[in-house]
């Protein structure tokens, strides 16, 4: 069996696309919502990831099986397309709200004088291209791009660190129900521990390799609760109005009003990790429908799926406040089920396979 | 099939550099752009009147400075004031370098965060540019002439922006510290008040003393700014000062101080007259705790100060900065005394005004979240002071 991934593309996928995305909208939002507490809502959701990734782990220990594979044999081909179909809506519901996010970003900040939807045409080429390779090529990327997310994320947390008052994220924990606001409002955010459910089958899992995800993961979280911590502590009372975190967190460092903005090489380095990253969406979302629709021409579904991203940005961008409210109020549950809870319950579809062996 | 997947993407790179390169990035024209490099706000009849000094971009091939403007744009919001600037002028105005923002005394009156929310907001402008307050019209400011710098907001940026080697004895205040403070559980915050100085001088190519009348006839005036006082707002509305001794005090609790220097008048001598001492800061070490009990609310104030003397008028002495001699007895006396009644008159001014620039709440909310329900209301007439301030020279 020819696997498409190696455990250490993995690892440098964690690394380079996970926290990238986190690094934009979502720090106002938990702000807004969960005050200083803001790092812990991160932390919460973070630490379901983590155990999203832990059960798969465990999965891919005991099994070679991929998830589709696992579904037909537990309950059959029809329940396992089922299953899919659903979870590329997922990813398609997933997908719309950091894209309208980083055209925001596109616009307001880089583009400001002349904003305009075409310098944000050439991303959905981008993401459409993706979309059609294998996961040998999304391996391949991280190989590269966790040295852009790396060099981004180092360059704009020393320029910020030292405007950073971290008594600011005091007192702990005062307010345990905004916490868990902030935490539900931002899972369109987090759930990313559902990458690997699909990466289960496509890497041959050996001894140690499972500290080496580990490893990889807790490196996430710390530098995602980090920047959290950061950001709070650089804006206190006035974080939940920073739209654009990225842009703003690095500006007030002595040698950026001395030199200039060099911090934005750190930001662009950032931005060109996160077009991969929005684009994971997409990219599995097309990974579960072809399961679905096998077609020849593969080319279709994810034409199909980058027009309708394409045409909810272009027509719907009067709602994007709608849409943003949609996703933070009502669609929490829905990330949770497809990110967390079903991810998890595959643990059982394990305990199934072994009673068939023993049968 | 390979050829044309290569023409499909030739025509799609072509494409895109089409987008990107056919409107100059989207980039408005660099003549018709005003260059903003500070604005004045005052209040007009129920309006906002915007000044803003432009740098205007010219090209030359000579070193001469460009051409200054000083506009004015009125309207309902300090937006569309800012945006009538670019009507009446036909420049885009661009706020990326402006860094100073001077608000009118009339506008002192209300609520300022009218007109700062909308600078914190808008993304056009760097939040880390200086907000102070002009004693007169804030577009006086912009319009004086002063012998520092051909720019009159440049010459104001030198003496708000204390660097290295200059005494920290401006309080430092930005948009963003503003309205953080406003935003925050004190909801106070200060700038600092700029007043102009008018400074007699002599013109060029005046007749000199000499001739009476011509030198009376060629003396000039020309502005210079002090801004060692320090205005206090609460909940965004003015609610008092701290003068010059209280703004030097401030900063010596509040941050870096190291280099600055504390002038002692009439320190008694026992060998002499009494002296005047000019000293030196080396070190300075604070400590603000707040800690709350079910019976009380403390604020402590501890300050370490590490001094050498720089200059005194003396007959004889050999006490100054090269030379590791201790400090005079009666010096160490002196300025603790000094400092200790400006931290007492800091504490009297937050109890009067009620502006709490100390951020005893703050500290109170942050690490005594305890007993912060007991005491938000009324923290400052429930507070118990201790300072101790200690002055050391070399040893």
């Amino acid at each position: 069996m020819e696997y498409q991934l190696k455990t250490r593309q993995i690892c440098f996928f964690f690394i380079a696309f996970l926290p990238v995305i986190k690094f934009f909208m979502l720090p106002s939002v938990l702000a807004e919502s969960s005050g200083e507490d803001m790092w812990i809502s991160s932390l919460i959701n973070l630490a379901f990831d983590f155990l999203t990734l832990l059960s798969l782990i465990y999965v891919a220990k005991k099994t070679d099986k991929d998830f589709y594979t696992l579904l037909k044999d537990n309950f059959g081909e029809r329940v396992a397309k089922t299953v899919f179909f659903l979870y590329a809506v997922f990813f398609m519901l997933k997908s719309v709200l950091p894209i309208i996010e980083q055209k925001d970003y596109i616009e307001l900040t880089l583009y400001i004088t002349m904003p305009s939807l075409t310098h944000f045409i050439p991303f959905f080429a981008v993401m459409f291209y993706l979309s059609l390779k294998h996961l040998r090529v999304l391996g391949r990327l991280s190989d590269i791009m966790w040295i852009f997310t790396v060099f981004g994320y180092l360059l704009l947390f020393g320029l910020s660190v030292s405007n950073a008052d971290f008594k600011s994220i005091l007192p702990i924990g005062a307010n345990e129900f905004s916490i868990v606001k902030g935490a539900y409002k931002s899972l369109n955010w987090y759930g990313d521990g559902v990458y690997m459910l699909f990466f289960l089958g496509n890497f041959k899992y050996s001894k140690g390799d499972g500290k080496k995800l580990i490893l990889s993961f807790i490196a996430v979280i710390f530098s995602v609760t980090v920047f959290m911590i950061t950001f709070y502590s650089v804006f206190t009372s006035i974080a939940f109005r920073q739209k654009f975190a990225l842009t703003e967190i690095s500006k007030y460092s002595t040698v950026i009003n001395n030199i200039g903005r060099f911090d934005y090489i750190g930001i662009l380095c950032i931005i060109t990790s996160n077009t991969v990253s929005i684009s994971l969406p997409l990219y599995f979302a097309n990974y579960t429908l072809n399961k679905v629709f096998p077609l020849k021409k593969n080319w279709i579904i994810p034409l199909i799926l980058t027009l309708l991203l394409f045409a909810v940005v272009l027509f719907l961008g009067e709602y994007a406040l709608s849409i943003e409210n949609l996703s933070l109020k009502y669609l929490g549950a829905v990330f949770f089920l497809f990110s967390v809870i079903i991810p998890v319950l595959t643990l059982t579809l394990i305990k199934k396979e072994k009673s068939h062996a023993c049968s | 099939m390979r050829v044309l997947k290569a023409k499909i993407a030739i025509l799609l790179v072509v494409l895109v550099f089409l987008f990107f390169f056919s409107n100059d990035f989207g980039l408005i024209n660099v003549e018709n752009t005003a260059i903003i490099t500070a604005i004045a706000v005052d209040g007009e009849k129920d309006e906002y009147s915007v000044t803003a000094q432009i740098a205007v971009p010219e090209a030359t091939n000579t070193t001469t400075e460009n051409k200054l403007s000083v506009v004015s744009g009125t309207g309902n919001t300090v937006g569309s004031a800012i945006k009538n600037i670019g009507d009446l002028t036909g420049w885009f105005p661009k706020l990326d370098f402006c860094n100073l923002i001077v608000i009118g005394k009339e506008i002192a009156k209300d609520n300022v965060i009218k007109v700062l929310d909308y600078f914190s907001k808008t993304l056009r402008i760097q939040d880390s540019a200086v907000v102070v307050l002009s004693e007169e019209k804030a577009k006086d400011l912009l319009e004086a002439s002063t012998p520092l710098d051909n720019i009159s907001s440049f010459a104001l940026q030198k003496v708000l922006l204390k660097t290295t080697g200059f005494d920290r004895d401006v309080v430092e205040s930005n948009i963003k510290a503003f309205v953080t403070g406003y935003y925050s559980v004190n909801s106070s915050s200060m700038m600092p008040i700029v007043k102009i100085k008018k400074q007699e001088s002599k013109s060029a190519g005046q007749p000199d003393e000499g001739n009476s009348e011509g030198g009376e006839k060629g003396g000039d005036s020309s502005d210079i700014f002090d801004a060692k006082t320090t205005a206090l707002f609460l909940e965004g509305f003015k609610v008092g000062e701290l003068d010059d001794n209280l703004t030097l005090a401030f900063n010596m609790i509040n941050g870096d101080f190291s280099g600055t220097t504390l002038e002692l008048n009439d320190v008694p001598s026992p060998v002499d007259v009494s002296h005047n001492y000019l000293l030196t800061v080396k070190k300075c070490k604070p400590k603000i705790t707040v800690k709350a009990t079910e019976n009380d609310l403390t604020l402590n104030i501890t300050l370490k100060l590490y001094c050498k003397v720089s200059d005194q008028n003396a007959i004889k002495s050999d006490v100054m900065d090269s030379k590791n001699k201790a400090l005079p007895e009666e010096v160490v006396m002196k300025t603790e005394t000094m400092i200790l009644g400006w931290i007492d008159g800091l504490i009297n001014i937050e109890k009067d005004t009620g502006c709490d620039f100390l951020k005893i709440k703050e500290k109170l909310y942050r690490n005594n979240h305890k007993y912060y329900g007991k005491y938000k209301d009324d923290f400052l007439s429930d507070l118990k002071v201790n300072v101790k301030v200690a002055v050391s020279g070399q040893k």
